[in-house]
């Protein structure tokens, strides 16, 4: 036995400046996903500004709730619970502050940079290369942190939980790096370094791993140890947790082209996808049942602790999405809900249920614990959670119903064969009634969060701030006491360097198993002869259909299936996204389809359009973009933008970005004389004239006929 | 550029599937193996982690 007993202190400040934000940035990013929810059947609440327009709002709230509210929790609960676990402060109180004040401040410049139209339309990745570098920076810093704590810790094995901590440092890092490969045109704008079905490809294996790596590892890493805390009580079985976290981290990394189903990307893929799928039920269902058995024998404490009733109801939200998941990569199943509002009913059972209702309870057990007092008002924590409760029940099932809704009408057939609703705008004004009831549930929600922040607030008034905790603990005998046994795994939880790199291991497998076969045989994406690069004008209105966030609401993505083919045209092949850098898929369908948009309208339809849709489309629900009349195009970077898309694999000729200018300036001479011929006289250096190009191009080149 | 890269990493392409099936068998099999052989003492001991600390007083929400 060790002779002496370390005092130390845990630091709380740092646990209570991340509680502080994600409380704040939750409230922010809830409040910008109402204001969206009130876009989708008021489009009037656009307020006919570039910034305040769904396209680039959207983003703004995804990434608000993703990367701020629930970042912030997950970043509170590790400096909270990693420290105890291992027996030892954490490592650098400076880099503590520095991971704060670093990632808030990404925070805020993804603030700035979203409504400015600064996206790479990437979802969940859609801030610009040098916030991508800073966010690096930031993680490998937390991570540095972490690991110099692990390696100073005075508990030689390691807790589960710190498991799942350690598979979400590296993962994430891995997710980030590779999907954010690209080539900068200017401080401002890069193009992604792939292109089309390969780019699709690597955006959701990062897209679904964002999801399994920072929206549920970290969490299960907090529930194994926030619950057992809150229960008082250890885990039902460690032994399935173990099971847990190696088949959860080694099966997740795979399953991402479940969201690219019937798309261009190889069948292969995409049935590798399903199959791994499928088998996440089992892990996901081990955690569930782990947690909610830890219970057993306590069902009386979930009466009484609100901590606890926001627990279950987050582990049952987190076992629903998991079953969900894998029914929703079954081709059949995806063939209806998918481009549907099926998919935000979906997310949202995982981000109100699993993280937000996590968040509340651990912030309900931390706060007063923080402050040495006893909760303001248990009454007013079982109301947030009342109302938190329905407030998610009625944003989901009507999401689920206009979902349904939507997929059956699109695909529903007269007895003569023909489309039923062939105008898709009578499908979207059919589910307004669940927008509207989708908005209230949303208010609901964020009413539960008001009334906790109330709570939590009072609570920390009522009591005095623990900034440092006093802990002791004997150090770490320099030499392991020698092993009966040495059974495996005791060896790997005492040693992190290993576990580090096992794991990492772990998690490249699926990616290097999917990804090189799609990057190196030919086959994979025929090559289509037709298929010609963008002409500078083109480039320049595809920029501005990313800055504008189409993609929020337009796929470019026709399905190989009958009721698509109808409605749209001929299915996409993958030889025809070739020189997408980024692609611009879509995973949402709002509006229509607009793979094959190019010369179905005149130009002048277009313009109509853009300027007001309502008039070209009654009814219609989409905002209107008058700045695109009205504004300059700016031409400063297309030679930059012609030569940055050479460097990704495009083939422009050498030195055509000295020729870019003057045939952007002739096509775009054509068009206005076009929209003239059509009665409509705007000058051909307006932004439109761009995006008209753009969408009149788009989809024809194996069908020069359309244009 | 980026099928260059990788074109220098994966000459045996086909031998992709067998690697990854074999890999997958291993690790869970193994995984499976190295639970089961765990010491129910030691079970115990680290499912008691999260609740080892001493808490600031009596703290129950009520």
């Amino acid at each position: 036995m060790p002779s002496s007993v370390d005092t130390f202190q845990y630091d709380n400040r740092i646990v209570k400046q991340f509680a502080i934000a994600s409380m704040v940035f939750g409230v922010v990013g809830m409040t910008v996903g109402l204001l969206v929810a009130l876009q989708m059947f008021l489009p009037q609440l656009n307020f006919g500004s570039p910034f305040t327009t769904f396209g680039r709002i959207r983003p703004l709230h995804t990434n608000a709730v993703i990367f701020a509210f629930v970042g912030n929790a997950i970043f509170m609960g590790v400096y909270y619970s990693m420290p105890r676990l291992l027996k030892a402060p954490m490592w650098s109180k400076k880099l503590s502050q520095i991971h704060f004040w670093g990632w808030q401040t990404i925070i805020l410049s993804a603030a700035i940079s979203l409504p400015l139209g600064l996206t790479t339309s990437k979802e969940y990745a859609e801030l610009e290369w040098p916030i991508d570098i800073a966010i690096a920076v930031i993680w490998v810093i937390f991570g540095i942190n972490m690991f110099m704590t692990i390696l100073k810790r005075r508990e030689r094995h390691l807790y589960v939980a710190i498991w799942f901590y350690i598979a979400t440092v590296v993962t994430v890092a891995v997710l980030h790096v590779v999907n954010s490969f690209e080539i900068p045109v200017n401080l401002l704008k890069s193009y992604s370094l792939y292109a089309g079905v390969q780019d699709g490809l690597v955006q959701w294996w990062y897209g679904h791993n964002a999801v399994a790596f920072f929206l549920t590892t970290p969490y299960l890493g907090l529930m194994y140890y926030f619950l057992p805390k809150a229960a008082n009580r250890p885990i039902y079985s460690y032994r399935l947790s173990i099971i847990h976290f190696w088949a959860l981290i080694f099966i997740y990394i795979w399953a991402g082209p479940h969201h690219l189903l019937y798309s261009a990307l190889p069948d292969w893929a995409q049935s590798l996808g399903t199959v791994f799928s499928i088998m996440l039920i089992a892990p996901s269902w081990g955690g569930m049942l782990n947690g909610l058995l830890t219970l057993r024998g306590a069902w009386d404490k979930v009466r009484e602790d609100p901590v606890l009733k926001f627990m279950v109801v987050a582990i049952t939200a987190y076992g629903m999405a998991t079953l969900e998941g894998p029914l929703l990569s079954l081709k059949s199943v995806n063939a209806i809900t998918h481009f549907t509002d099926w998919t935000i009913a979906h997310v949202h059972v995982g981000a109100l249920g699993w993280n937000g209702f996590l968040t509340f309870g651990i912030l309900y057990w931390l706060i007063p614990r923080m402050y040495g007092t006893k909760l303001h008002s248990v009454k007013l924590a079982n109301a947030h959670f009342w109302i938190g409760t329905l407030g998610m029940l009625f944003y989901v099932i009507p999401m689920y119903w206009a979902g349904l809704a939507e997929g059956l009408m699109w695909k529903q057939f007269t007895a003569e064969g023909f489309l039923q609703y062939p105008n898709f705008l009578e499908t979207v004004l059919q589910v307004v009634p669940m927008y509207i009831a989708r908005a209230i549930g949303g208010s609901l929600f964020l009413t539960g969060v008001l009334l906790g922040g109330y709570n939590l607030i009072a609570t920390a008034r009522g009591g005095k701030f623990i900034a440092e905790e006093e802990a002791s603990a004997p150090p770490l005998e320099a030499q392991p006491k020698p092993e009966k046994g040495g059974y495996y795994h005791r060896w790997i939880e005492r040693r992190p360097v290993q576990f580090l790199l096992l794991s990492t291991v772990a998690i490249l497998i699926g990616g290097i198993v999917e990804m090189v076969p799609m990057f190196v045989i030919k086959s994979n994406v025929p090559s289509i002869a037709n298929v010609k690069p963008y002409t500078p004008l083109e480039v320049e209105g595809r920029d501005i259909y990313i800055r504008e966030g189409c993609v929020s609401c337009h796929s470019q993505l026709v399905r190989p299936f009958r009721s698509e083919t109808e409605r749209y045209g001929e299915y996409s092949k993958a030889g025809e996204y070739v020189y997408d850098h980024p692609f611009l898929w879509g995973s949402k369908r709002t509006g229509p389809d607009l793979h094959r948009i190019g010369g179905k309208y005149p130009d002048a339809w277009h313009y109509n359009h853009m300027l007001e849709p309502t008039s070209m489309s009654p009814g219609s629900l989409m905002p209107p973009f008058p700045w695109l009349i009205e504004d300059e195009l700016n031409t400063h970077n297309t030679a930059a933008k012609i030569r940055a898309l050479r460097k990704v694999g495009v083939p422009y000729a050498k030195d055509y970005d000295e020729q870019a200018l003057e045939d952007l300036q002739t096509q775009a001479a054509a068009v206005s004389q076009s929209l003239a011929d059509q009665g409509i006289q705007v000058d051909s250096d307006r932004e439109i004239i761009a995006l008209i190009a753009y969408l009149q191009r788009l989809g024809t080149d194996i069908n020069p006929s359309a244009n | 550029m980026m099928s260059q890269m990788l074109q220098a990493v994966s000459a045996n392409l086909g031998a992709y599937p067998a690697i990854s099936l074999i890999l997958f068998f291993v690790v869970f099999v193994g995984m499976l193996a190295m639970v089961l052989r765990m010491k129910r003492t030691h079970i115990e001991h680290m499912g008691a982690l999260p609740l080892d600390n001493a808490e600031q007083g009596d703290v129950t929400h009520g």
